[in-house]
Formats: C-alpha cells, structure tokens, sequence
C-alpha cells in the first residue's frame, strides 16, 4: 500500500553530497534544512548525514569534513551521487583558489560524471562577500561546458537561498547532463 | 618562505621536509607550557588553532572561532590541516599566554572562565569581535616565517629534554598551572610590547573570595590531589569495562577534576556521561580505531575530543571518526553531528549494540530539553552530591570500591533497560554524578591524612 502511494505521489529520492573547505558552513547548512534553526557546530571530523524533505523530494544529504588532510575521503563519497552542493565561504577571498581547485579535482572523478553542481555562495551577509558573479569567474565556471550547474547566494545561518538551492536541485535533477 | 634553489627534485624533497618541520614546530609549541590548555575555556590539549589570532583552541571553541569569520579569526587543526610558514609563525609568535595577556586584560573583578556553550560562545565574541578585554597598548607581534626555522634547530635540544620531561609528567598528569607566566622569554620574534599587564586571574586568585557560585577556574587548594593519574587501587577493583570509565574520567576529563568546586564536579558528571556512553558504546567506537587512512591523526584529534565536557564532543568523536569509512547503511546513522547534536544518544547508542538507529525525528525532539534540564539538574543536585562527598569520606576504602561497583552496574542498568525517556537519561546523568563523586571521594580518601 505505501509502496502504492509513493508510486501515485511519485516521491523522489535524491543522494546529495555536500563538499567544500573546511568552515564553509556544510553543517550548519545541513542542520539549518533540517532543524531550521542555526545550531553552533563543531569542525566535522568525519561525517554528518540527515534526511531532508522539501516539496515531495526527498534529499540523503552527505556532509563530509572539509580540512585538508580528509580531503581524500571525499572520493568514498561520490558513487551514486545525484547532485553536488559545493559550499564556499564568499568572505574568504584568501582560499577561492583553492576551493577552485578541489571542485575541479571532484568534478574529474569518473563516478561524478552524472552530478549536478550547485555552489552554494555562503555567508552572503558578511562584510565584502563575493557576489555570484565573482564567484563564478573565480571558480572558472565557464570551463564548465558538459556540466549543469548554479551559482546560489546564500546566508545558512538565516537560511536565505538554501532552499532555492534544493528547488534547484529537484528542477534539475532530470535532466542528466544536460 | 622556502630559501631552496636546487634543481626540482631538490625542490620537491625540501618541500616535503619543510611541512614536516613545521608540524615539528607545531609539536613543539603544543608541548609548551602555555599551550596545553584551550586559550578559551582550559580545556586540556588543545589541537586546533586560530593562526592570525596565534592560540590553540579545543574543537569547540575552535568552532566558535569559525563562527566568527575569517576576519576575525582563521582556523586551522593541527593534525588535520596543513600549515604555512607564515601560519606556524603566527602562532609561534604569539601563544596562548601572551593572547590572553592581550584579550583578556580588562576583564572584570571575579571573571570566571565560561563552560557552558552560550555562554563560552558570548564570552569568545566579546573577546575577539567587540575587543572588550583588549589590552589598551598592544600591538600585534609580526609572525616572522624564517624565525620558524631558527625556533626549531635552537630548541632542539632542549626540546629533547623537555619532551623527556613532559613524557614523563604525562603519565603522571603534570599540576596544571594556575595562570602562565604573561610573556615567557622563548618568544622568537622579539618584537612584542612587553607593556601588556599580566592576566588578571593572577591577581584575582591571590585575594580570598567567598565559595564561588558558578565553575571556577583558578584550581582550588586540594586540586593537585584529584589530578593524579587513575589510582592503582582503582585499577584493582574494577569490573569490566571500569578501567575505561576511570581512565576517562581522569584523563580525558583532567581540566575539570582539577577544579575541586562542587560544580565544576558536576560538568565533570556530564563529561563522564559522555565517558560512559563511549564505554557501552565500545563496539561502535572500536570501528573508529580500525579506521584506514588518516587513523593516527584523526585519533589524535579525537582524543583531544575527549578533552571536552560536553556529550556532544564525545558522541562525536564516537561517532564521527567510525562513520568515516563505515559505508553501510547503519553505521551511517553514527555519523557525527546527528548524534552529537541529539544528546539521548546515550541511551540510543547503548542500544546500539545491535546498530539500532532511533528515528530521527524523535532525537531531534529530545536533543533541545535535555540540555537545557542537564544544566539545571546538575546545579539542583550541587547540594546533595555534596553531601554525599562529605559523607563518604568517612567510608573505608572497601566499602567505597564496593560501592562504586553497585552504581555502575546500576547506571548500566538503567542504561540498557530504559529507552530514551527523559526520566532515564536524568537518573541516569544522575548516577554517573554520584560515581564520579564517589571515585573523587576514593582518591581523596586514598591520600587523606588519617
């Protein structure tokens, strides 16, 4: 019966892995969408996985730890993602490049082949944040040609944009490459 | 930074030994004397860092520290990140000691260090952000990267004979020192304005003040005694699984034993809440231990966890670092944040012998009252746990090993036959008070002077 109404009401799934340096605000995002609230967080050393539903869809956000030395277990992550939210600190002008470099180093991997990226363009509401605009330019975005992806301002500590982001996401998620 | 000019090869090998020597630096300046508590709350063995501020931090408030932004304040692991010179030089420069010498020289008559997550997390924007406490004349030392370099080949030496010496005292846990000495002479960039007043904590312990209501942080009188290692005697009556509890609640909880306020006690019963929930927990932990690739390091930074008093820390590090490669579906539900945020785990990870994920919704629903009715159950049950000190002073030490014995076998009861009820998770924080009041007493009685 239930497998009945899911079918009717055709609830997707969607597998979500959430990436980005350390302190970009992957877990307070995660918990803004799941408790609605900003909670004061800890470094993720490890993981945190919730559950989110939002319009019918629902979201298996993976939030894995950011610091450096982690980074490389990011790839025990990829297989059978469906989209790639990629969190950047918009105030942190010092590590855009480096926040570049390791989406592009993700973006290679083969099991990522059929994700969709949105870059979420965090902590909008701090002093001389880069606009998307920018943010784009400095990801080298347009290098992007068999990708889709999004540029989403966002402030995870109000929730401003997260959940245009998962709208986004569901719109998106069909489509497959393009 | 790098003054190598060799051919690439020569290059590439200078590199790779210039980030082992910064991490030896980094070592270096841990194992110093003004470094080994969080520069924020005291937590013990600090193994994060805010390098433009130049202090260690715990994880928590290192999270904190991130909130702030990187205007404020750049956070960085020491064991989980890499480092610049730039950065180490940062923190070489300045130091926990010195930075709190600078932030914290306006504080008010009677400060005393937060514990509690607000209150920390208010205390750390007043002293960063608004620059509350900031010393008037203080001027920023210069990192200077080269001197990175010389710190590490003079030092040496004599790092040798202090690691000698510091391993030596870690097994004994060295007394922890009230307040370190404001502006020790090992600065290596000598540029800093010796002008800064030392912290006010020196001058504050040195006036008598009258029992303080809330957590103290100047280590009362009797604090060298509970800061001994686990008693041997201890070792010989405990039961399974009660070598770990002690072990915890000595080492991983050392900064609060070393407080011998009633209170301070009692966060001490919150972090061995946690230590226990680890304890009944140690199948799920193990998996933490046999954790592939960055086993040591992350380890290392769990451990510091355990530093902490809050459960969240712990469940976290039980949790979080086992989650990591675990990639079936129900060690998924032991990843980190959820069950750090969610404090019932307790009783949900004692049931987790069997990996039984409690729904989530119904977690989420208890994390918020439990605790906030942990605090005000620990300070309403401050004047019975007293009591029950003073009484069992009086006990021998058969009786009191007797004693702990029963509560634990009763809390582990408690533990495993009860669901997640707040009325459990009460008595059950409740005993883990009264055990660690008794283990307290039983130290206490194993050097008292008859």
């Amino acid at each position: 019966m239930g497998k009945l109404m899911s079918k009717i009401f055709r609830n997707k799934e969607m597998r979500i892995l959430m990436l980005g340096l350390d302190a970009a605000g992957k877990t307070t995002i995660l918990y803004k969408l799941k408790l609605h609230s900003a909670v004061t967080t800890i470094p993720t050393v490890g993981f945190n996985v919730e559950t989110v539903t939002y319009k019918n869809v629902k979201f298996n956000v993976w939030d894995v730890g950011g610091q450096e030395k982690i980074r490389p277990l990011w790839r025990h992550y990829y297989t059978g993602t469906h989209g790639l939210i990629f969190v950047i600190d918009s105030s942190d002008r010092d590590r855009i490049d480096e926040a570049r470099l390791e989406l592009h180093k993700i973006l290679e991997d083969r099991e990522m082949r059929g994700a969709i990226v949105l870059i979420i363009a965090n902590k909008q509401d701090l002093p001389d944040a880069m606009r998307p605009n920018e943010i784009q330019d400095r990801l080298s975005l347009s290098h992007l040609t068999d990708r889709v992806w999004y540029v989403q301002p966002a402030c995870a500590t109000s929730g401003e944009g997260l959940y245009e982001g998962l709208t986004w996401l569901t719109s998106n998620s069909r489509t497959g490459g393009r | 930074m790098s003054s190598s000019t060799g051919h690439r090869s020569g290059k590439l090998a200078a590199a790779k030994s210039e980030k082992d020597l910064l991490q030896d630096v980094l070592g270096m300046l841990l194992r110093d004397e003004d470094n080994k508590y969080c520069a924020d709350c005291d937590a013990k063995s600090p193994r994060w860092a805010s390098w433009n501020i130049g202090v260690f931090l715990c994880i928590r408030c290192a999270g904190i520290h991130r909130k702030l932004g990187v205007h404020i304040s750049r956070v960085k692991s020491v064991n989980l990140d890499s480092w610049t010179a730039e950065q180490v030089a940062g923190v070489a420069a300045i130091g926990n000691s010195l930075a709190r010498a600078a932030y914290e020289a306006n504080v008010p008559d009677g400060f005393r260090r937060p514990q509690t997550d607000a209150t920390l997390e208010q205390f750390i924007k007043a002293k960063y952000e608004e620059k509350r406490y900031l010393a008037r004349d203080w001027v920023l030392p210069k990192p200077d990267p080269a001197a990175v370099y010389d710190l590490l080949k003079t030092n040496t030496a004599q790092r040798r004979a202090a690691a000698a010496a510091n391993s030596a005292a870690a097994d004994g846990v060295s007394p922890k020192l009230p307040a370190p000495a404001p502006a020790p002479a090992r600065r290596s960039a000598g540029n800093t304005t010796a002008a800064v007043k030392p912290p006010p904590q020196a001058a504050s312990q040195s006036k008598p003040e009258k029992p303080p209501p809330q957590q103290p942080q100047q280590p009362a009188p009797p604090s060298a005694v509970p800061q001994q290692p686990p008693p041997d005697l201890l070792g010989g009556l405990a039961d399974d699984g009660f070598g770990d509890f002690s072990s915890g609640g000595g080492g991983g909880g050392g900064v609060v034993s070393s407080h011998a306020n009633d209170l301070a006690f009692l966060s001490e019963g919150s972090a061995t809440t946690a230590t226990a929930a680890d304890l009944f927990a140690s199948d799920s932990s193990n998996s933490a231990n046999t954790a592939a690739a960055p086993k040591k390091s992350m380890k290392d930074s769990i451990m510091a966890l355990y530093g902490q008093q809050n459960t969240a820390a712990a469940a976290a590090a039980s949790s979080g670092g086992g989650g990591f490669l675990a990639h079936n579906q129900q060690q998924q539900h032991f990843g980190g944040m959820q069950y750090s945020m969610s404090t019932p785990q307790l009783a949900s990870v004692a049931n987790s012998t069997g990996y039984q994920p409690m729904p989530q919704q119904q977690q989420h629903s208890n994390n918020i009252h439990f605790c906030s009715s942990n605090i005000n159950l620990n300070s309403s049950s401050s004047s019975s746990s007293r009591l029950c000190t003073v009484k069992l002073l009086a006990l021998s030490t058969q009786q009191v090993g007797s004693l702990v014995r029963r509560n634990l076998a009763a809390c582990r009861h408690r533990l495993l036959s009860n669901s997640s009820s707040s009325s459990s998770t009460m008595d059950f924080s409740h005993q883990a008070m009264s055990i660690i009041s008794l283990l307290i007493c039983y130290k206490y009685r194993a050097r008292w002077p008859d």
